[in-house]
């Protein structure tokens, strides 16, 4: 390939996300005892939250007096450091215990969602998401205008939660037609929800994600409505864990898992690390049944399945 | 830049121009967003003991953000007690793209490094960390967020969009091909005062939106909306459709103020429906000239059209600009820059006021909890809930052919390049060169952007060459496969000489390419002229000139002419230009003919 041929081949990864990045937020590491109120005294703790937490992260961060930075997944955060995110997007050696959870859910724009559910019979699921994949949405009972089905996806290659995404949508196989109907966007689930609510249906008519990052977006109307979400059951879940790095970030971990930070989850769009989720913003509602973790055969079979689309 | 410069940025050593791309020609000539190119410029004092920050902007967001750094620079930010000042400065993206590869010279650009940048598109970005990654070096433009987006429309005065049904009915690349085929024109919509259907659309090679119109003709020619393929790019059909509808436009061009400008001078002179049928632009680009400033730099007392553009969203879907604002992961980028241009961005993005600016000028905000609204609505001729559907940016590979394929459909030239040989032309031009020296190696060097079926001839003119004529045919108009060996000798042999018989020599050549004109093809005169008009009276009348110029509005051979060198005729040229619907391309220091000349052979 000549070199100007190169610049032109670059030029058509215009589209890609370039990965940007996490919230990191360091609060204090006082002696407070787990889930009392206190403000903590800055210090050197940083709280490091995968990019669907970025709000999450930054109301702790308010309600700890807690300054923000940010963190890149993969990297080492170094220092005294809790880390919230999947266990899988964790640097090596750092694990903790699971503090919330997510589940992976469809959201459809409400226009289109209508027009969906019709074609499949009054409900929105997985199976229903097949049997658009590929098609025009004139053959759905849509507009023509709207052109074909288009799906948004995260890179599963790029964050553990994009990867469950992408397990809820191809654990038993690609479906047919995906690949007609595919819209890859962004390198993790808070990036593609960013983009789905900047660029509207026109870019993608649903997309699978973690709830949490689906909730970051709920109040963004377009003409079209807001985003309708639905729930496939069973379905994968995201666990977050708290992964801590020091002392004094372990009494920070411990907080999280207070009961206090616990009952708090919800209003921002997360799932406590056990029982039921109360006061969830609108729109979201009861979850499908929590599959397992996959295997390391089934990871590896997905990861496969995603680089032949 | 120069083209040894240009090589070492595409990575090759001798570049056929005749299928650069896009990005390379773009740094090379300061193209990249649309009306892009232009002087870099500083907008902001920083106080001695304050650290700058330094943002490199393309320019259409010039005037926001720097509206939007003095207001933030009044909330007298500081970080880590370090005061801090936001700086904006005019930057093309290609321009931009360029110096990051290659290392930024505030000397040569007038630029300081920048700490944020702000290309037009997140393509740009990805071209420099692929060319970094290349060169075996770290990604540079990693952090981004989007500060507004726009998408690439065609823009129609509403008389005539109304006639296709706008804005009830779905309008796409196959109606326009439809109506371009159509033996009764606009009088098979009931005008046939308005002719042919005429589209305006830019050189992909250097224009986003021009390349964001070709890809949406290839996609609209497959029916796809995405996963374009080589096999599609390649397909028979598929070429057709592309050839026949780039057989409606008037020429290209390397911005769309090329097209911009002249719709506006035609409408305010009473002829608003006969330049363009429709042209391809972003959004924005209709809000701002319906103001009367297509430029969008702030004309004080603009003067808006009387027929106003209105916005057709293709129905076969369509392409965004969306303004990435980067922070730049560079070496000479502090910590404290760093933390500075972060807050910067999310006061321009995070500030729902903010986006409210970005509004203001026609951009649809990046902060999706900013609500699109004025200006874009049904009163300006625009629908925010289009577009329905967004076409997919091509693989790297299909995106390479399809320009590569485009070169070839493209519509065909008929270009005569008249050459000033006045003795002023024999005058230093810098480095030790004259004037006709530089502008020889520019002539030489820009024949590759022809293609070898346009027919290019070859002029030149001074006083008394011919006789009494002051014009002189070196190479009759043919095609360039058999004519460029025949050029390349006649323009090495040229010599300065004798005087500048100008208005005589345009009003000959444009007659001559009227003569054979032909109506399959793009018929233009290519002047470069270094001084006044110093025939003999009446050789130097202008009036008549012009009105031979203007004369018809059918058959329009336009005259897209340089001011060269300091002493040009500027005024002069403009008003040729003006009356026959092209450009005018300044070359005031002689050093920048090369530039200037590939920026105006875009219009072919």
């Amino acid at each position: 390939m000549s070199g100007w041929r190169a610049g032109l081949v670059a030029l058509a990864l215009g589209g890609l996300i370039l990965g940007a990045g996490a919230i990191v937020i360091a609060v204090g590491g006082g002696d407070e005892p787990p889930g009392t109120t206190a403000t903590l005294a800055p210090q050197d703790i940083t709280l490091a939250c995968v990019p669907a937490l970025k709000a999450v992260c930054a109301e702790l961060g308010a309600s700890l007096g807690a300054a923000t930075q940010a963190f890149r997944p993969g990297t080492d955060p170094g220092g005294d450091v809790v880390v919230i995110a999947p266990q899988a997007d964790l640097p090596a050696g750092m694990s903790g215990p699971v503090v919330a959870r997510s589940p992976i859910a469809v959201a459809v724009w409400r226009e289109r969602a209508l027009i969906l559910a019709a074609a499949c019979g009054g409900a929105i699921d997985l199976a229903c998401l097949e049997d658009a994949y590929g098609r025009q949405w004139e053959t759905l009972g849509g507009s023509a205008a709207w052109a074909g089905f288009k799906l948004g996806l995260a890179d599963p290659t790029r964050s553990a939660s994009a990867l469950e995404a992408w397990r809820a949508v191809a654990g038993s196989g690609v479906p047919a037609g995906l690949e007609r109907s595919l819209r890859v966007q962004a390198a993790d689930d808070a990036a593609l929800l960013l983009e789905v609510a900047q660029f509207g249906p026109s870019r993608a008519d649903a997309v699978v994600a973690t709830e949490v990052a689906i909730a970051g977006q709920l109040e963004n109307v377009w003409d079209v409505g807001r985003l309708e979400v639905y729930y496939p059951d069973p379905g994968p879940w995201v666990e977050y864990v708290a992964a801590a790095g020091g002392s004094a970030a372990e009494r920070l971990a411990q907080r999280l898992a207070s009961p206090e930070v616990q009952s708090q989850l919800a209003a921002w769009g997360l799932r406590p690390a056990s029982g039921e989720a109360a006061g969830l913003p609108p729109g979201l509602g009861p979850a499908g049944q929590p599959l397992g973790p996959p295997s390391e055969a089934e990871r590896a079979a997905l990861l496969a399945a995603w680089q032949d689309l | 830049m120069d083209r040894r410069q240009l090589n070492v940025l595409v990575g090759v050593a001798a570049v056929t121009v005749l299928g650069l791309i896009i990005w390379a020609i773009a740094a090379a000539t300061g193209g990249g967003g649309d009306g892009s190119a232009g002087d870099p410029t500083s907008t902001t004092a920083v106080p001695a003991d304050c650290v700058a920050v330094p943002a490199a902007v393309s320019s259409e967001k010039v005037t926001l953000l720097t509206d939007l750094a003095a207001a933030f620079n009044a909330t007298s930010p500081e970080v880590d007690g370090e005061c801090v000042r936001v700086t904006i400065h005019r930057v093309a993206s290609g321009q931009a793209a360029t110096a990051l590869v290659e290392g930024w010279s505030e000397e040569s650009l007038g630029v300081p490094a920048p700490v944020l940048w702000s290309p037009a598109a997140t393509s740009w970005g990805a071209v420099v960390n692929h060319r970094l990654a290349e060169a075996g070096l770290p990604a540079m433009a990693n952090d981004f967020e989007r500060i507004m987006i726009t998408p690439l429309v065609l823009g129609m005065p509403r008389p005539m969009a109304q006639a296709l049904g706008w804005p009830e009915a779905e309008i796409g690349w196959a109606d326009v091909l439809a109506l371009v085929e159509n033996p009764e024109g606009w009088g098979a919509y009931g005008h046939p005062e308005w002719g042919e259907f005429k589209l305006g659309k830019t050189n992909p090679n250097f224009s986003t939106s021009g390349l964001s119109a070709t890809v949406a003709i290839y996609y609209a020619a497959t029916g796809k909306l995405g996963g374009l393929t080589l096999e599609d790019v390649a397909a028979a059909e598929v070429e057709d459709f592309v050839r026949r509808v780039e057989a409606a436009t008037v020429h290209y061009g390397d911005t769309t103020m090329t097209f911009l400008d002249s719709m506006l001078r035609e409408d305010l002179a009473g002829r608003p429906l006969t330049y363009v049928s429709a042209v391809a632009i972003e959004e924005v680009s209709i809000i701002a000239y319906n103001r009367g400033d297509p430029g969008d730099v702030g004309l004080e007392n603009p003067t808006p059209p009387n027929v106003p553009l209105v916005a057709v969203y293709p129905k076969e879907g369509t392409l965004f600009s969306d303004n990435p604002a980067y922070v730049l992961d560079a070496p000479w980028v502090t910590a404290v820059q760093r933390e500075a241009a972060l807050r910067f961005r999310s006061f321009v993005i995070d500030e729902p006021e903010n986006q409210g600016r970005a509004l203001e000028f026609g951009f649809r905000p990046g902060n999706p909890a900013v609500p699109t609204g004025e200006p874009i609505s049904s009163a300006n001729g625009l629908n925010p809930s289009q577009p329905k559907t967004e076409l997919e940016l091509p693989r790297p590979e299909v995106l390479a052919a399809l320009v590569d394929s485009w070169e070839s459909h493209r519509k065909t030239a008929r270009v005569l390049l008249v050459f000033d040989v006045s003795g002023s032309m024999g005058d230093l031009g810098g480095q030790g060169y004259t004037k006709l020296d530089l502008a020889k190696q520019a002539v030489l060097a820009s024949l590759d952007q022809f293609k070898p079926e346009d027919e290019v001839g070859l002029w030149i003119f001074s006083t008394e060459l011919d006789g009494d004529l002051d014009y002189l045919e070196l190479v009759p108009p043919g095609p360039l496969a058999e004519n460029r060996e025949k050029i390349e000798r006649a323009v090495r042999g040229l010599i300065p000489m004798r005087g500048t018989g100008l208005y005589d020599t345009t009003r000959a050549a444009v007659q001559a390419v009227r003569d054979g004109y032909d109506r399959s093809k793009i018929n233009a005169v290519l002047l470069l002229s270094d001084g006044m008009c110093d025939d003999y009276e009446p050789g130097c009348e202008l009036p008549p000139l012009l009105s031979f110029l203007s004369s018809t509005e059918r058959d329009v051979v336009r005259v897209f002419a340089v001011a060269y060198g300091a002493d040009a005729d500027v005024a002069t040229l403009q008003a040729i230009t003006d009356a026959s619907q092209a450009r005018l391309y300044k070359a005031t220091d002689p050093l920048t003919i090369e530039r200037v000349f590939q920026q105006v052979i875009s219009n072919f």
